[in-house]
């Protein structure tokens, strides 16, 4: 983000508040959006589902269903309902399956959760492993193809890549079976899956910003006094070079979650994405609502958790608060 | 640095990918002599050979043929999808940053909002409200891409707002709408042709992921995502028919992504 992150008046904790308060506003202008949005739903997903046939309800039952299933048709008080009760976490019925959506959450959310999480840490292994090796790697060469990867991996379909893991890791190399396996051993070829198009622009960054480091006039002098390659490396450029990548992973848990809904599609696990896919088709209006603002939440959770991170990581915050004086930041 | 003005070897590799892509957009039929709906049943799961260069399907039908009527279904609506993105976010973007603070302020804040919400998550939103179709997909990425491009002309029109220039141009009697032709707008395209190039090829993965799922054209088509999504039902059996339409998707949107750095590079040699 460009925003400064030390600005001299606020201390840190005032500028911590101001992120939080920043966040949540961000949280009530994505509910609010998607429920205008949703509200323009053409028909109403109540009906479209009641008043099937089959199903032989009277017409007073489908108004009793409506009612059960979305408050009232007032909408100023039917966002305030829905508001306060998303609040108190609360997202709803899925009209399709007729449960609370919460209690699919609790299901779902664990499967997409952990995806995430191995999807996750992997970029970030990734990403370092990328910034290592085009820097350190013995031929130019070798170094060139690892600089390659990322633009590689950006423009890799998501669920093209999760088939072909699955064809090359299980059905060839037999590796890790795709179905009856344990919950944390099941997402690992997803998680792998996701981590390709994630790491990219992590990586890309990391690899500029590395470029620029190298030249500055610190490195030159440490190298110059008889550092080697290596040291230079870990001690000066890797962690002067980190931060804007490390903003970048943050930003990328949010699309962690979206590229979920596709790679459970491929690998058949029943998580927020097949929840999503189900709530697609069905027009599950309350279901997609609950998902979408996950997605926000994991937005901009990781951005506050990035924000509180980086004056710990990054070495010239650091020196400067040693110093004691504040940094007005680029 | 400075860069030769001679394109890389990668660069001319891109823009004949691209020059395919267009061929088989305009006359498929120059490309392959086959039919992309009919298949020849006995010929069906074939192994990629002479004849079939990317093997069959599970009706028989070639699979080249099928990409490469394929390119017809992706790449005209990444292109209509992204130009939306562009077109929404230019209207919003240069709103916000020529209105008073107080409107700048609430649209900035939608922006915010919306590239908080994953770009998937918010076409599955479009999608939800609109149904299923090729039309609609493209809508839906289109949308889905709006707050990115509004983000850039907003910042991009203010920086320019304040340039010498243009306050000159304004001291010299220029009125609002003659400062924004030709002193604003103009100085908006190269950027934005730039990012345009990048949004196209995640368009182009964007929209086949709409068809993998479901939500865009319905399975006789031979659309990209919604092939592989159809191979996957033959993925022990018959590898070819996943691996070359991701392929396909792979080599276009890694073409755009060059031509659209080599535009970059080329915008920043210029003096």
């Amino acid at each position: 983000m460009n925003v400064s992150h030390f600005p001299e008046r606020r201390g840190f904790a005032g500028h911590f508040l101001v992120q939080v308060g920043r966040a949540l506003l961000i949280l009530w202008g994505a509910f609010t959006l998607t429920f205008i949005l949703l509200q323009m739903m053409p028909g109403d997903a109540v009906m479209i589902r009641f008043m099937d046939p089959e199903l032989g309800l009277s017409p007073e039952q489908i108004e009793t269903m409506r009612v059960l299933y979305s408050g009232s048709s007032n909408p100023v008080f039917q966002y305030f309902h829905t508001l306060w009760q998303v609040l108190h976490g609360n997202f709803g019925y899925s009209v399709q399956l007729g449960v609370p959506v919460g209690k699919l959450l609790s299901t779902a959310l664990p499967v997409t959760l952990r995806l995430a999480g191995v999807g996750f840490l992997l970029s970030l292994v990734w990403t370092l492993a990328i910034a290592v090796g085009a820097s350190l790697l013995p031929l130019r060469a070798l170094r060139q193809a690892v600089h390659a990867l990322p633009g590689l991996w950006s423009a890799i379909p998501l669920y093209w890549s999760g088939i072909l893991i699955i064809q090359v890791l299980s059905f060839r190399l037999h590796l890790l079976p795709v179905v009856g396996v344990g919950a944390w051993e099941g997402v690992l070829l997803p998680g792998l899956a996701v981590s390709l198009p994630v790491a990219a622009p992590q990586a890309k960054l990391l690899l500029q910003q590395i470029e620029e480091t190298e030249r500055l006039p610190f490195v030159m002098a440490s190298r110059t006094r008889g550092a080697s390659r290596v040291s230079v490396f870990f001690r000066h450029i890797l962690p002067n070079s980190v931060i804007p990548s490390l903003t970048m992973a943050g930003l990328s848990l949010g699309e962690l979650i979206a590229g979920a809904i596709v790679t459970e599609t491929v690998f058949g696990l029943n998580g927020l994405g097949q929840m999503t896919r189900d709530a697609v088709s069905g027009q599950d209006v309350a279901v997609l609502q609950a998902v979408v603002l996950i997605g926000a939440a994991g937005f901009v959770g990781a951005n506050l958790a990035v924000d509180l991170l980086i004056p710990l990581i990054d070495p010239t915050l650091r020196m400067s608060h040693r110093i004691g004086g504040g940094k007005s930041g680029s | 640095m400075k860069r030769f003005s001679i394109p890389s070897p990668l660069s001319v590799l891109s823009a004949i990918v691209i020059g395919i892509c267009v061929v088989a957009i305009l006359w498929p039929s120059a490309l392959t002599s086959g039919d992309p709906a009919t298949g020849v049943a006995p010929e069906h799961l074939l192994p990629p050979d002479s004849a079939h260069w990317c093997g069959t399907d599970q009706l028989g039908r070639d699979v080249l043929t099928r990409i490469i009527y394929g390119a017809r279904e992706t790449l005209p609506a990444a292109f209509v999808a992204t130009m939306t993105g562009i077109v929404l976010g230019s209207v919003i973007g240069g709103f916000a940053a020529l209105s008073g603070p107080a409107v700048d302020t609430l649209l900035s804040g939608v922006i915010d909002v919306l590239l908080a919400i994953p770009e998937l998550l918010l076409a599955l939103t479009v999608v939800i409200l609109t149904g299923f179709g090729p039309v609609h997909a493209a809508l839906a990425v289109g949308i889905s891409q709006t707050a990115g491009f509004a983000r850039i002309v907003r910042n991009l029109v203010r920086t320019l707002r304040s340039q010498t220039y243009v306050e000159a141009a304004r001291l010299s009697g220029t009125g609002f709408w003659g400062i924004v032709g030709w002193h604003i707008l103009p100085n908006t395209f190269r950027p934005l042709l730039g990012m345009g190039i990048l949004r196209y090829a995640t368009a182009i993965l964007s929209l086949a992921t709409l068809g993998f799922l479901g939500y865009s054209a319905p399975p006789p088509t031979p659309e990209w995502g919604l092939m592989i999504s159809e191979g996957r039902d033959y993925l022990a059996t018959a590898w070819w028919m996943t691996t070359f339409p991701g392929l396909a998707l792979l080599t276009v949107a890694l073409a755009a992504n060059r031509l659209s750095q080599a535009m970059t590079n080329a915008g920043e040699e210029r003096p």
